[in-house]
């Protein structure tokens, strides 16, 4: 009874305070909503987010021309035919122009192709850019499909030519083996293990199944500062002292202000996945028992690093210093910005040490694949030994110096 | 010298605040160093996480067939030369590969169908071959797809000769001279890996790596982001002064309201400037930032400062106390810090109304002054997001400091 006045103290005294509203739901709210419409999703916006791509089209045979509709139809970027003024200024197009690349053909290229003397075409790219990059690997893609069909002709016509049978017209052109390619004898499916619509042929990540979760995440620990900043107060001005002079034991004091933490993040996380599954389609009922498992977790960790902050912070001001530094390097090394498989191998090893990491390595098994307890056992057990670990070090802390 | 003198004064409060000290110097060079430490690798490129692949090979070659296809497409995916890329496993049936996925235990599954031997033998019209991929690893996937694409057309294209060959050819010589085709045509596909289809050049001009390109946007829309947090938590001394009652103290010395006013502001631009100072020569030397050339960084340096400064006072002029600063703050600069673009500097393809929106906040034009300064423009070229910047500021000013001086003035505070 007495934990439970204790936690209800608490929870009044953070709900009291209508400026908690702001960093424990509007923030995150703000943040997911902008984090979601900033992030390009191909299959869910109206506008054409392939990167511009110039064209100096110096050979202007059907081949190159066809070049041009191949690259257009691979979808990753956009060609534009350059006019001549244009094309005295690549450098500046590709450094400042927006554009992600300026393709150079050379007079001749598509005879020399058909000719099995294949010139190399140019690309003015930064591959020091994530632009550059990709439009590298889209040209690349795009004339290793033509050099192809080139050897096919090449290789039918030297066959034909080698006999031994009854021999029917000429070999194919390079342009006829393309036609004929665009029905392969061996063809590749792409699937997608999507939560809620398994089998699904979109490898697209809807826009807020990473700003959700990653919001939910960093805000559960920016929360923080609200409840650390309780028991600071508290020890400050002697009420945890006088507390502990009527027959109150310390675990129960203890207990009382971890369970109002807990209370406290785990209303919060499950108000930001309400509103993430309602209001933004992002599937945290895929798996509803997983989810309600990984918030218990999450709010039970996030609580214990709210008691070690509060028992080793001496002022507010260190109190919330403390908080941005956490929030900062737990959200940004765990994944909660940008997913890690996108990082260095370095930063991935560093980042699963953080508790963080496992929480969303289990909140994307959920929302993407739809995994249940079996597949999340793994990081939830590891956010409730991170948990445990906290809480004893505050523990042990408010054990030996109280005040 | 009394002005100089409230001026020091307040540079060494902040200075002496621990909080503050975080905010100004320690998160931007903090979360800098999180964007540098995550896409930083040898190569200076990003590096991409080697995928597991879950192969089941289902394939079964029709009787007599000369070769086994499926068997080949998984001796080929699991060349050395593709190891850093992929790593491949072996599953005994579709269902299995698959549920390593669903599992988490693999990033793809890769399913050869059982007439895939038959398609390349023109037994079947056509195969195809199913890659069942984990979305939680979207790079990985692509890596995948990529590269099973890759390996899927040399054996279609090897496919295609022998049945392009195979339909000039009639007689008892037709199908072998297929199968030679076929063979051929595997043959050139190695050898072709050798040859450079497209060279790629290099735009004339700087080129920062990748990281470093992208901890200096990083590192600008930090600095602009703190400074402006600088900027207003300089302007709320008025508030803690007042309320901790040396402000009235203040005025019962010879001191008028417009050399408070002055001597603050003055306090804050040196603290914005020492700020700015640091953070641009310590970003220089961790990350190897070039920010420009020295005119046009000093110019937009002052242009913010003033933008910041500006701010803060005319935020700081409709709060009521010291304990809605917090609140205020934080909802009004990471407002306007997020339309500016401050949280998506890195973004490459952001919709057209985001670029459109920054250009309605101060923090939006000091980012276009920063951003031209990284490109090594001149004065000449970042003209206008400089005067705008300053433009902001001394609205901000105009508007903010005639309310200050009726709150904070003699008379208000006494």
């Amino acid at each position: 009874m007495k934990l439970l006045a204790i936690a209800g103290k608490d929870l009044l005294q953070v709900v009291r305070d209508r400026r908690s509203l702001i960093f424990l739901l509007l923030m995150p709210v703000a943040f997911t909503l902008f984090f979601g419409l900033a992030i390009p999703s191909t299959g869910a916006t109206t506008h054409d987010a392939r990167m511009q791509l110039g064209v100096v089209d110096s050979d202007g045979s059907v081949l190159s021309r066809r070049l041009q509709l191949g690259l257009a139809d691979a979808g990753a970027v956009r060609p534009e035919t350059l006019d001549r003024l244009q094309a005295r200024y690549i450098d500046d197009l590709v450094r400042r122009g927006g554009y992600a690349g300026v393709l150079r053909i050379p007079p001749g290229w598509g005879a020399a192709l058909e000719a099995g003397t294949p010139e190399a075409v140019t690309l003015v790219a930064d591959g020091n850019t994530q632009d550059g990059l990709a439009a590298v690997q889209a040209v690349d893609a795009a004339v290793q499909r033509f050099l192809a069909a080139q050897r096919v002709a090449a290789t039918v016509a030297g066959t034909l030519a080698v006999g031994g049978g009854a021999i029917q017209g000429g070999a194919p052109d390079v342009a006829g083996v393309l036609d004929a390619w665009r029905s392969p004898p061996l063809a590749l499916a792409v699937e997608t293990a999507r939560a809620g619509a398994v089998g699904a042929s979109s490898t697209n990540e809807g826009p807020y199944d990473q700003a959700s979760p990653g919001m939910i995440v960093q805000f559960a620990v920016y929360g923080l500062i609200l409840s650390a900043m309780v028991l600071v107060i508290e020890r400050k001005n002697r009420a945890l002292a006088r507390l502990a002079t009527t027959p109150t034991s310390r675990a129960v004091i203890l207990g009382g202000h971890t369970l109002a933490m807990v209370a406290l993040v785990l209303v919060q996380v499950l108000v930001l996945e309400a509103f993430g599954q309602l209001a933004l389609g992002v599937h945290y009922l895929a798996s509803p028992l997983a989810t309600g498992l990984v918030s218990v977790a999450l709010a039970l960790w996030a609580a214990s690093l709210g008691m070690l902050l509060g028992a080793f912070a001496r002022t507010e001001e260190q109190v919330v210093a403390w908080s941005l530094i956490a929030m900062f390097v737990l959200a940004g090394l765990g994944g909660a910005w940008f997913p890690l498989e996108v990082t260095g191998a370095a930063f991935r090893t560093v980042g699963h040490v953080m508790p963080t990491a496992w929480a969303m390595d289990a909140y994307r098994a959920v929302l993407l694949r739809g995994a249940g307890v079996a597949q999340t056992w793994r990081p939830l057990l590891i956010l409730l030994a991170f948990a445990a670990l906290f809480q004893g070090v505050a523990v042990w802390r408010l054990a030996r110096r109280p005040d | 010298m009394k002005l100089a003198a409230l001026a020091w004064r307040d540079v060494r409060r902040q200075f002496r605040s621990g909080l503050l000290l975080v905010m100004m110097l320690g998160a931007p060079l903090l979360l800098t160093g999180l964007i540098y430490f995550a896409f930083s690798s040898p190569s200076g490129t990003p590096e991409i996480a080697t995928v597991t692949v879950a192969v089941a090979d289902l394939d079964v070659p029709p009787a007599g067939a000369p070769l086994a296809a499926g068997r080949m497409l998984v001796a080929g995916l699991s060349r050395p030369e593709l190891a850093p890329l992929l790593h491949i496993v072996t599953a005994d049936s579709a269902d299995a590969a698959r549920a390593m996925v669903t599992r988490g235990d693999a990033g793809a599954a890769l399913v050869i169908p059982a007439d895939f031997s038959a398609a390349m033998l023109d037994e079947v019209p056509s195969a195809t071959a199913s890659l069942f991929t984990d979305p939680a690893r979207p790079l990985g996937a692509g890596v995948a797809r990529d590269v099973v694409q890759r390996a899927l057309d040399t054996f279609s294209g090897s496919a295609l000769a022998a049945r392009l060959t195979a339909v000039h050819v009639t007689g008892p010589a037709a199908s072998a001279l297929a199968g030679r085709a076929a063979a051929n045509f595997a043959m050139s596909a190695t050898r072709a890996m050798r040859n450079r289809a497209v060279d790629v050049a290099m735009p004339q001009g700087d080129s920062p790596s990748f990281v470093t390109r992208m901890a200096a946007q990083v590192m600008g829309a930090m600095m602009i982001f703190f400074v402006f947090f600088t900027g207003a938590y300089g302007a709320s001394s008025f508030l803690r002064e007042q309320e901790e009652g040396t402000l009235a103290r203040l005025y019962t010395t010879p001191t008028t309201t417009t050399t408070v006013l002055a001597g603050k502001f003055l306090g804050t631009a040196v603290t914005l400037l020492v700020q700015v100072a640091v953070l641009l020569s310590v970003s220089s030397l961790v990350f190897g930032i070039r920010w420009g050339r020295p005119l046009p960084v000093v110019l937009a340096s002052a242009a913010m400062v003033l933008a910041a400064a500006g701010f803060g006072v005319l935020l700081v002029a409709f709060v009521r106390n010291s304990r809605q600063t917090g609140p205020m703050f934080g909802v009004v600069l990471t407002a306007t810090g997020m339309i500016g673009g401050l949280m998506t500097s890195t973004f490459t393809s952001l919709p057209a109304g985001f670029e459109l929106a920054s250009r309605f906040t101060p923090q939006g034009w000091a980012m276009a002054a920063w951003r031209a300064c990284l490109d090594g423009r001149g004065v000449a070229s970042m003209a206008l997001p400089l005067a705008v910047t300053l433009a902001i500021g001394a609205t901000c000013l105009a508007v903010g400091v005639p309310i200050m001086r009726r709150r904070f003035s003699q008379g208000a505070v006494s």
